[in-house]
C-alpha cells in the first residue's frame, strides 16, 4: 500500500504543477459567465437552462480529463524513459498500476469538483437553488463514473500509444453512453441468439448512463435512496477492479526496451 | 557465505522480427562476486543494456536464468538490494531534487527521520544541496545525472548497477562518481559498471568482462587480460575487432 500511495502521490503532483485542470476550470466559468451574458435562453427559467448546459459540460469536462489522465500516464513513463526508474525499484507492476490509478482518479476528481463549484456558483448567482443532497449524490457518482473511465484509460494505454488510448477510449465510451441504453430496444425487435447475444452484451458492458443523475437535479426531485446509491457506488468499483485487474494482464509480462519505446 | 552478487547463467535474449531473430545476447555465463567493482564493456550494440535490463526485469530472458544475490531477478524482492543509474538521466521534472529523492526512498521502504536523513546525506554526497528545492526542470543535463545517481544510492543498495554513468558530466562530476563508486566498494558492496570510457574503467574496476555480438570474449581482472605494455583500451580493440573479423569476412 506504501509504494501505491507513493506512486499516487507523484501523479497527482505532477498533474497539480501543470496547468491543463487550471485552464479547464478557467474555460469552463467563461463558457458559463458568456452563455449568461448572451441572454438567449428562455425566459421561463434561463438560470436552470444555465446550469442544465453547466452540468451538460461539466460532465462531458470530467471524461476529457478521466481520459486525458488516464491515458498518458503509462504512455508519458515509457516516452520519458522514467519508466526504467520506477521498474528498478522494488515495486510491482499490479503497485504501479493501481497506484497510477489512484492519483489519475484523485487528479480527476479535484477537477470534476471544481467544475461542479463553477456549475453550481453559476446557477445560484442565477437564482437557482438546486437540492443539496441530490446535488452531493449526483458529484459522487459522477466522480465514481470517472474512476471507471480513468481505469479504462488506462487499461488501453498498457497497450496503446497515448493518442491511440485516448482514440479507443472515447469511441468505448460514447458507444457505452450512447448505445448501452439503446440495447433493449434490439433486444424486443429481434429473437432467438440474437436476442441472447444483445441480452448478454447489455449485462457485459458497464452502463455509465446509470452514473447520471442530472436530470434528477434539474427537475428537484430528491435524492435517491441509501441502499441504490451504494449499489451505484458498489457497481463502479467493481468494473475499476475488472478493468484494473485487465490491466495488470496485459502489462505484468510487458517487455521494456529504451530504443523501442523511443522509437 | 553470500551468494554471487551477480549470476547469468546461459543466458539469452531473442527479438523477433520480421528477417528472423534477433540475438542480443547469446548464452552469456558471468559471475560477480560481492564487493568488487565490475566493469562491463562493449562496443555499441554489443548487449550491454540489454543484460542489464534483463537483471532489472524490464526483459525477460529467451534462455537461461539470471539471479541477484541469489534471488531470481523475475521477482520483485530481487530489486530491494540494486540501486539503478540507466544511461539517459530521465526523471520526473515536475518533481524537486529533494521530493524525487523521497519518493524513489519510499518505494525502496524507507520512511520518516530515517528518510529525511539519508536524503539529506545522498544530496550531500552528489553535491546537490543547494539546488534540492529548484524542480528538476530547472537542472542541468549533469545535475539531472547527479540527482539520478542519488536516488540509486539513497536506499544503500548492496548492488549498485550504473550504466554508463559518467556520460554528460563534466570532469568534476566524473571525479565525484569515480570517488562515490570507490566508496561503495570500501563499505563492502558490489558496483556493476558499464561504460565506454576505458580509462576510467582501468582506474577504478576489479574485474571487467567485454561483450561483442552478445556474447563474452574476454572475462578478467584488467591488468592480467591486456599484454604487457597494453593499455586496456588496445586491448579491447585487439578482442572486438577479432570478434567482428569472421563475421565481416564471411559477407
Amino acid at each position: 500500500m506504501r509504494n501505491v500511495l507513493a506512486v499516487a502521490g507523484v501523479v497527482l503532483r505532477c498533474w497539480a504543477r501543470r496547468k491543463e485542470g487550471y485552464i479547464l476550470v478557467v474555460l469552463l466559468a467563461a463558457a458559463q459567465y458568456a452563455i449568461a451574458s448572451m441572454q438567449v435562453l428562455a425566459s421561463g427559467g434561463p438560470g436552470l437552462y444555465l446550469y442544465d448546459v453547466g452540468l451538460l459540460l461539466t460532465w462531458f469536462l470530467g471524461w476529457i480529463v478521466a481520459i486525458h489522465v488516464g491515458a498518458s500516464e503509462l504512455p508519458g513513463e515509457e516516452s520519458h524513459g522514467t519508466i526504467f526508474l520506477l521498474l528498478a525499484k522494488p515495486l510491482d507492476r499490479a503497485e504501479l498500476l493501481v497506484g497510477k490509478w489512484l492519483g489519475a482518479w484523485t487528479t480527476v476528481a479535484a477537477c470534476t469538483l471544481a467544475f461542479h463549484a463553477v456549475a453550481l456558483a453559476s446557477a445560484l448567482l442565477t437564482g437557482v437553488h438546486p437540492p443539496l443532497a441530490a446535488m452531493g449524490q449526483m458529484c459522487l457518482l459522477h466522480i465514481v463514473s470517472l474512476a471507471v473511465l480513468t481505469a479504462m484509460a488506462i487499461a488501453v494505454s498498457t497497450r496503446f500509444n497515448r493518442d491511440a488510448a485516448v482514440s479507443l477510449t472515447v469511441t468505448a465510451v460514447l458507444a457505452m453512453f450512447l448505445i448501452v441504453p439503446k440495447i433493449p430496444k434490439f433486444i424486443v425487435t429481434t429473437a432467438g441468439w440474437r436476442a441472447s447475444m444483445f441480452e448478454a452484451l447489455y449485462y457485459a458492458l458497464p452502463h455509465l448512463d446509470l452514473f447520471d443523475m442530472r436530470r434528477r437535479v434539474l427537475h428537484g426531485y430528491g435524492p435517491i435512496s441509501g441502499g441504490t446509491f451504494l449499489t451505484l457506488v458498489g457497481y463502479g468499483a467493481v468494473w475499476a477492479g475488472v478493468l484494473l485487474f485487465i490491466a495488470w494482464l496485459a502489462y505484468r509480462r510487458r517487455r521494456f526496451q529504451r530504443d523501442r519505446l523511443l522509437e | 557465505m553470500d551468494p554471487m552478487a551477480i549470476t547469468f547463467d546461459g543466458l539469452g535474449v531473442r527479438f523477433p522480427s520480421r528477417r528472423g531473430d534477433v540475438v542480443a545476447l547469446d548464452n552469456l555465463d558471468i559471475s560477480v562476486a560481492p564487493g568488487r567493482i565490475f566493469g562491463f564493456l562493449g562496443p555499441n550494440g554489443a548487449g550491454k543494456t540489454t543484460a542489464i535490463h534483463v537483471l532489472l526485469g524490464f526483459l525477460s530472458a529467451t534462455s537461461g536464468r539470471a539471479s541477484v544475490f541469489g534471488c531470481d531477478v523475475r521477482e520483485t524482492i530481487a530489486r530491494q538490494r540494486i540501486g539503478y543509474l540507466p544511461e539517459h538521466p530521465d526523471v520526473y521534472r515536475f518533481l524537486t531534487g529533494r521530493e524525487m529523492l523521497r519518493f524513489a526512498g519510499r518505494l525502496c521502504g524507507l520512511d520518516g527521520a530515517v528518510l529525511d536523513q539519508r536524503a539529506e546525506a545522498v544530496l550531500q554526497e552528489v553535491d546537490l544541496t543547494a539546488a534540492a528545492d529548484r524542480r528538476i526542470a530547472t537542472y542541468s543535463r549533469g545535475m539531472r545525472q547527479r540527482v539520478c545517481l542519488a536516488q540509486a544510492l539513497i536506499h544503500e543498495p548492496d548492488l549498485l548497477i550504473l550504466d554508463e554513468p559518467t556520460g554528460g558530466l563534466d570532469p568534476i562530476g566524473r571525479l565525484l562518481v569515480r570517488r562515490i563508486i570507490s566508496d561503495w566498494r570500501d563499505h563492502g558492496r558490489t558496483v556493476f559498471f558499464s561504460s565506454h570510457e576505458l580509462s576510467e574503467v582501468e582506474l577504478v574496476c576489479d574485474r571487467v568482462c567485454i561483450l561483442a555480438r552478445g556474447r563474452v570474449v574476454a572475462q578478467g581482472v584488467p591488468h592480467e587480460l591486456a599484454a604487457p605494455g597494453e593499455r586496456l583500451e588496445q586491448f579491447f580493440m585487439r578482442v572486438v575487432v577479432a570478434e567482428a573479423a569472421p563475421a565481416n569476412g564471411g559477407r
